[in-house]
């Protein structure tokens, strides 16, 4: 018993210094029914790795720096006894802006700075006469010493900026990989309706039809042209996401507030439904397109009222979670096939029973995911226990969000006329 | 309806105006129609509408003079019905004088809705709601005591949001832009301050509304503004 307790501590230990969060595979959680909260796990594990990652890039730099000084030391040895036989602090000087630079790459400008400032108490320690004593360095070494952090410190900035731009390229080009997708497919998908418009147009102004097949035809009309609607709709939409056009301003959006105007805009085609909502007043402001949000939301309830019998509830919730604000759409229905979770986001995916003639395209999550994506979040799909899919996406909350302080001044003024 | 209304529709597309007319007909709604901006504005002056549907990529004229023209004599309510969907063109043409902007393809029911909100305050000026008790649904506010209850209860609001709330129940119905609200509420020094609005917006709904991401009342419209729902 004390064993494994004192196996799992060390397990424990070891994942947190390593930056990793203990979670159970998909499969074991499915199997251990976790409470449906627990589900976001998948979610935190992410999360979860960039907080624990500062932890972590101190500790590596602390592994290079150890490294760092054995090397230079041991290189310094044979130097020193082929030449004069006293220690060299020139390979010091060479590896350890060498792990600097290193550091600075994987973990960022903070444990390089932290390296930086461990190298010269070492480089203090071992290389300036007195050796193996803390002394307060020369005019020479500290310009030594100068150097070498400043070096540290530019090459911290730069590697620094370009890791931000590789993360931005790369986000862009996954958004550019799905909006091309989008088009291509859009363009071609225009022509559906189309044909079908003209089809029952030309026959109901051309042809002998009785009443029945005149209002058939009109149904046609009427049901096509609602769909080329929506498909412009998605091609505006995808016009907005073209390089980096996000209309976005740091903390200046309510969650609630999009989810309020997407259920106004459905409530005719919600109909009887039961909407839930849950968003608690302490979900932060962040910063997002809401017409563009809106869509996301819109596309997710449709997909529910698609998906699901009609009178089968939808439930939307919103939390705040790490530095990202969840949004959560969840309903009652058949679910997706274990292992598809993630096909749904595909192109023209449609589900193994597509639905009644609606008009889905299948267009509806590959769009969401390129908005959510184009955010910096993420969004996926999980199924419920109890039966229902829940399909959630996360945006990234800015840290310099505004706050409502601010405003409490102007409220405590004096009203005007 | 006592008498029917009388509605100018200003459109050049003649498939649209023959369908904006057959809908407008059939609602029991005396119709003018004209296809450019030049005759559009003088069967406005001349004719004096109750309100006035207004298409903006007309041939002659743009959509935004058509209104400032329009606006120099009359008070008449304008609703722009136009293609042209984004919220910049949507918050331009309300900030030039519109009372209401909807979206082509406009639902028959949708633009019947709005043309009604349009009539109503042609009914009840802006101006004499001030005093006096206004209900919406369970929401009501005594512009006399200063309060505000929903369901028979009694908010506590603060001066800034009072003031918010009246501002978007006098002008019920209408989306109000951004721009307007912060500028009727804070200032002309505030107009771009939307994390302002923001902030007292979502407030106001925490408050007012049982469920605030389904709200009854307080609807945002994204990019746009916001609007105090009429009950059905």
């Amino acid at each position: 018993m004390r064993n494994l307790a004192v196996c799992v501590f060390r397990q424990r230990l070891v994942a947190r210094i390593l930056g990793v969060n203990i979670v159970p595979s998909s499969r074991n959680r499915q199997e251990t029914r976790a409470p449906p909260r627990a589900q976001t796990l998948g979610f935190e594990r992410r999360g979860g790795t960039r907080r624990f990652g500062i932890l972590r890039g101190y500790w590596t730099a602390l592994c290079v720096s150890a490294l760092c000084t054995f090397v230079s030391i041991a290189l310094s040895l044979l130097s020193a006894t082929a030449a004069t036989g006293k220690l060299q602090n020139w390979p010091f000087a060479m590896t350890f802006p060498l792990g600097i630079l290193f550091i600075t790459i994987r973990c960022g400008v903070g444990p390089a700075i932290f390296m930086a400032a461990i190298g010269v108490l070492i480089f203090d320690f071992i290389f300036i006469p007195p050796a193996l004593e803390f002394t307060m360095p020369s005019v020479r070494d500290d310009l030594k010493l100068g150097v070498m952090l400043s070096v540290a410190a530019i090459a911290s900035v730069l590697a620094e900026r370009l890791r931000q731009q590789l993360e931005l390229a790369r986000r862009q080009a996954e958004v550019e990989r799905l909006r091309n997708a989008l088009l291509i497919g859009l363009s071609h998908d225009l022509r559906t309706p189309l044909t079908a418009l003209v089809g029952a147009g030309t026959a109901l102004h051309e042809s002998d039809l009785d009443p029945a097949q005149r209002r058939e035809f009109s149904r046609i009309v009427a049901a096509e042209a609602s769909r080329l609607d929506r498909l412009v709709g998605h091609l505006l939409k995808l016009t907005r996401l073209e390089s980096g056009g996000l209309n976005t301003k740091p903390g200046t959006q309510a969650i609630d507030e999009t989810i309020g105007a997407a259920l106004c805009h459905l409530e005719r085609q919600l109909g009887v439904r039961a909407i839930r909502t849950h968003a608690p007043e302490e979900v932060p402001l962040t910063s997002f397109d809401p017409v563009l949000i809106e869509q996301v939301i819109v596309n997710l309830v449709e997909n529910v009222i698609r998906h699901t019998p009609e009178g089968s509830p939808v439930e939307i919730s919103v939390f705040a979670q790490h530095d990202h604000v969840v949004v959560e759409v969840a309903d009652r229905g058949p679910g997706v096939p274990p292992g598809e979770e993630e096909r749904v986001f595909e192109r023209h995916y449609r589900g193994p029973s597509p639905p009644r003639d609606d008009g889905g395209m299948g267009l509806g999550l590959t769009l969401c995911r390129a908005i959510v994506a184009a955010h910096g979040g993420r969004i996926w799909l999980e199924n419920r226990p109890g039966g229902g899919a829940i399909v959630r996406f996360a945006l990234p909350v800015e840290k310099s969000a505004s706050t409502p302080e601010m405003s409490h001044a102007l409220d405590a003024g004096a009203p005007r006329a | 309806m006592s008498e029917p209304a009388t509605i100018l529709v200003i459109e050049d597309d003649p498939h649209a105006r023959t369908l904006l007319l057959f809908t407008l007909r059939q609602q029991g709604y005396h119709c003018l129609h004209a296809s450019n901006g030049a005759d559009g504005i003088a069967a406005a002056i001349k004719h004096e509408p109750s309100v006035v549907l207004l298409d903006l990529g007309l041939p002659d004229l743009e959509g935004g003079e058509v209104m400032r023209r329009i606006r120099e004599s009359s008070r008449v309510p304008i609703i722009v019905v136009s293609a042209r969907g984004q919220e910049e063109d949507k918050v331009a043409a309300l900030d030039q004088g519109a009372n209401d902007y909807v979206t082509k393809p406009v639902a028959a029911r949708e633009l019947l809705a709005r043309i009604r909100v349009a009539l109503r305050s042609v009914q009840t000026p802006e101006a004499s709601a001030d005093t006096g008790i206004l209900t919406l649904g369970d929401l009501a506010m005594d512009f006399d005591l200063r309060r505000v209850t929903v369901a028979g209860i009694e908010i506590h609001l603060t001066p800034t949001e009072y003031r918010l709330l009246s501002v978007l129940i006098r002008s019920a119905g209408r989306v109000i832009t951004s721009r307007q609200l912060l500028r009727e509420v804070w200032g002309t020094p505030y107009e771009e301050q939307t994390g302002y609005l923001r902030v007292y917006m979502k407030k106001l709904r925490y408050k007012i509304e049982r469920e605030p991401a389904n709200p009854k009342y307080l609807i945002n419209e994204a990019g746009v503004g916001y609007r105090l729902r009429l009950p059905e």
